[in-house]
């Protein structure tokens, strides 16, 4: 790895580079709710919003972009041709909004993307997650999830849990940097649990919290806002940076060694995060990509004679903190859907100590140690046989 | 013109850009009176859009096509040639690929994009990929002689057409997305897609000829960068570095590696020369198809999805910068420069993974002919 001060050109856009804000949540949570808030509110950010319509596959074919409201609006539709394979560095979407943010120098400070609904956010966030040599002006912020407090457990519920609809609820929670719990006035109190002598507020208070446990449950590990209407402070859902490699580098300040919070629903459904630690070894870059290749690509491919075997496991986010041989700082290595990528962080090097944290479906920490232990490159422990020596 | 929202009896004075864009000519359906009666009617209107097969370009006329680059300004010194010679066409005897009447490659585009797991070939297909590569190669020297000074490249165009006839194989270029020609000629400061026209090449052009052919059901893909009669170091130095470039990325081909490894090992090839590399245009997988995945980035730092695995086939093809990697797109939306006007050059071959490396499917044959430093 190059020392980044021998570059002898480096990216100018970094400290300008617009954020991208991506909201999902399903049909009726409040999406355009708080976007339309977001475009009407005093704020003082020039935003630029994306509806658009993507796919099951997550690529897109079309979308309406808006800039304000009232006669100073700008609002364009953006078609975006399924171009060939070998002039697609990057996605068609992203490629029309970094011309779009280009032609307009100065005049948009954030973008905000509204996914459909239905579709799963892991494509969407990749999409955005653009490579920075690719200098775009764009940088995938954080990902918003907005639930229906009203509706949200029913839908995690639906088909016991097994639904493509309740996949894509969790997933939206489980990838999601912020959730906005939404509609909490329209939540009403627990008959059964209502408690006569306590408030109104205190009441809704519990209502609320019983849902958020089931979000919890359902494997979901941002922060979690209670709101109405979406009324809720824009300075803190935007410019959250999530994909910054400081920003992850601060979800290892107390990582908890082997520690596996999993939720099971029925017998297969099982969502959560998987911490795997290593003490006293360094990695070796080439073959620590290569493994999270093989996690994140290859898993599930199995034999033919395999086919009736378990569900694969899904891994949906990773982060790592991770000693690498050679190097004085620790470096952190990210995931999103299918890419990963790696970066030095501040943390020095030296003790020997990598933490890989997983989100993700049917994780398996035997199966995520195994694949991770061949990418070690010395083992810094004395082991116990040179000790008898 | 009536608005085409329904129910609104107001007069339509916008049209919608999408039918604009692409040249619809949906009179009663384009023009709405507000954005009000657009929006409330897009969901139904964008309908159209997609109903007839749009090739993605240039289906101009000379007339057209001299107005789209009326005041364009180009970032180099070469200018585009207003003719461009009537699409050829090929004997019924030969297998078409899907595109090769409406330009729209369907089964391309049905391909998911997003998929992880990349077509391996079996025995059958592995020869069917050596035939065409070879076929493939074969047309490539052809080319690669017929180009001196003072030939047009709309010459070489010619030469490779009848090429790929004699050897009962398709041009792949031809028509792919609306594509004119069955080659790509890129000349100078054209990165790549080049399409060939009535400019004779001039003492001191570096010139690739990319050549892709479609035999028994499958693609082959290869180029080069030539020299045409004598030309400066600096253009020789830029030629040697893209060559070098490609190999330094071809030599890690093996089971395991993964497709971003290679862009790493092509920038410290480039970077060493003081050469940029372009990061718009990457190479890519090919098998029935002429462009699937994986795609293959050949800058540094990306983000890559995919392994090399035995019986996979994808071409590497870095296209090299004598100053900056940033690329232009000419108004005929296909000839990509590079964006000060310095010149590009480029190699590609395409590659099977075998089980313990690569083997080139569109190898040099030994009576070839020759680089400029051999």
């Amino acid at each position: 790895m190059d020392s980044n001060g021998a570059e002898p050109c480096p990216s100018t856009t970094e400290n300008k580079a617009i954020g991208v804000t991506i909201i999902t949540g399903f049909l009726g949570s409040g999406k355009s709710t708080l976007i339309r808030r977001i475009l009407t509110e005093q704020h003082g950010l020039r935003l630029v919003v994306v509806e658009n319509e993507f796919s099951a596959k997550g690529t897109v074919e079309e979308a309406i972009v808006t800039q304000g409201v009232g006669p100073d609006a700008f609002e364009q539709f953006i078609q975006l041709p399924n171009g060939c394979i070998c002039c697609a560095a990057q996605d068609d979407l992203t490629d029309a909004l970094s011309r779009l943010i280009r032609s307009r120098p100065g005049q948009v400070d954030h973008i905000l993307v509204e996914a459909s609904g239905l579709a799963d956010p892991g494509p969407v966030a990749a999409s955005f997650w653009v490579d920075d040599e690719l200098e775009t002006g764009l940088i995938l912020d954080s990902v918003v999830a907005i639930a229906d407090a009203v509706n949200i457990q029913s839908y995690l519920r639906d088909g016991d849990g097994m639904s493509e609809k309740a996949r894509i609820t969790q997933k939206q929670l489980v990838v999601a940097d912020q959730v906005l719990l939404n509609k909490i006035d329209l939540l009403g109190t627990d008959p059964q649990n209502s408690d006569p002598a306590a408030s109104e507020e205190e009441r809704m208070a519990k209502r609320v919290s019983a849902v958020e446990r089931s979000l919890r449950e359902a494997g979901c590990s941002a922060s979690i806002n209670p709101t109405k209407r979406c009324i809720f402070d824009i300075s803190k859902l935007l410019g959250v940076r999530a994909y910054d490699y400081d920003t992850s580098a601060r979800s290892f300040s107390a990582p908890a060694p082997e520690k596996f919070s999993q939720h099971v629903h029925g017998e297969k459904m099982a969502v959560g995060t998987l911490t795997v630690s290593f003490e006293k070894v360094a990695f070796d870059s080439t073959l620590l990509d290569r493994a999270f290749g093989e996690l994140l690509w290859e898993n599930g491919e199995s034999e033919p004679s395999h086919a009736i075997a378990e569900p694969p496991m899904e891994i949906w986010r990773m982060k790592a903190l991770v000693e690498v041989e050679g190097e004085q700082r620790k470096w952190i290595y990210q995931s999103v859907h299918t890419l990963f990528e790696s970066s030095v962080s501040s943390v020095d090097a030296a003790d020997g100590v990598s933490h890989f944290i997983f989100i993700g479906k049917l994780l398996e920490s035997t199966a995520l140690r195994a694949c991770l232990e061949k990418a070690i490159a010395v083992n810094l422990a004395p082991s116990p046989s040179s000790w008898i020596k | 013109m009536p608005c085409a929202s329904p129910g609104c009896a107001k007069s339509g004075t916008l049209r919608c850009p999408t039918c604009v864009k692409l040249e619809l000519d949906l009179v009663s359906a384009s023009y709405f009176c507000s954005q009000d009666c657009f929006r409330g009617s897009w969901k139904k209107h964008k309908e159209l859009h997609k109903a007839p097969a749009q090739p993605r370009a240039l289906d101009l006329s000379a007339k057209r096509r001299r107005a789209a680059f009326e005041n364009h300004s180009y970032t180099g010194p070469l200018r585009v040639a207003h003719v461009v010679m009537p699409r050829r066409t090929v004997p019924s005897t030969i297998q078409l690929p899907d595109y090769a009447v409406d330009g729209t490659p369907r089964s391309e585009e049905k391909f998911n994009r997003t998929s992880t797991s990349f077509k391996v070939l079996d025995q059958k297909g592995i020869d069917a990929m050596r035939k065409v590569c070879r076929l493939g190669r074969e047309v490539l020297d052809i080319a690669v002689r017929a180009a001196k000074v003072g030939v047009t490249t709309e010459e070489i165009d010619r030469v490779v057409h009848q090429a790929c006839i004699e050897r009962d194989s398709y041009p792949s270029p031809l028509n792919y997305y609306g594509f004119p020609k069955s080659s790509c000629t890129s000349v100078n400061e054209v990165i790549c897609h080049g399409i060939p026209d009535t400019r004779p090449l001039e003492e001191g052009d570096i010139l690739n000829i990319d050549i892709t052919l479609y035999h028994g059901g499958h693609h082959g893909d290869l180029n080069e960068t030539i020299i045409i009669g004598k030309t400066s170091e600096q253009r020789k130095k830029l030629v040697r570095c893209a060559h070098d470039a490609l190999w330094a990325a071809i030599k890690i081909v093996k089971p395991g590696t993964l497709f971003r490894e290679f862009g790493p090992q092509i920038d410290k090839v480039v970077r060493a020369n003081g050469h940029s590399v372009v990061k718009s245009y990457c190479g890519h997988g090919i098998d029935e198809q002429f462009h699937t995945a994986p795609n293959v980035p050949h800058y540094k730092k990306n983000k890559a999805v995919g392994m090399c695995k035995e019986g996979m086939t994808f071409t590497i093809e870095p296209m090299i910068n004598m100053g900056t990697w940033r690329d232009d797109l000419w108004p005929d939306n296909w000839t990509a420069v590079t964006a000060d006007g310095k010149p590009s050059a480029q190699f590609e071959h395409t590659i099977l993974v075998t089980a313990k490396g690569y083997e080139i499917l569109t190898a040099r044959l030994p009576d070839g002919p020759k680089f400029w430093w051999e």
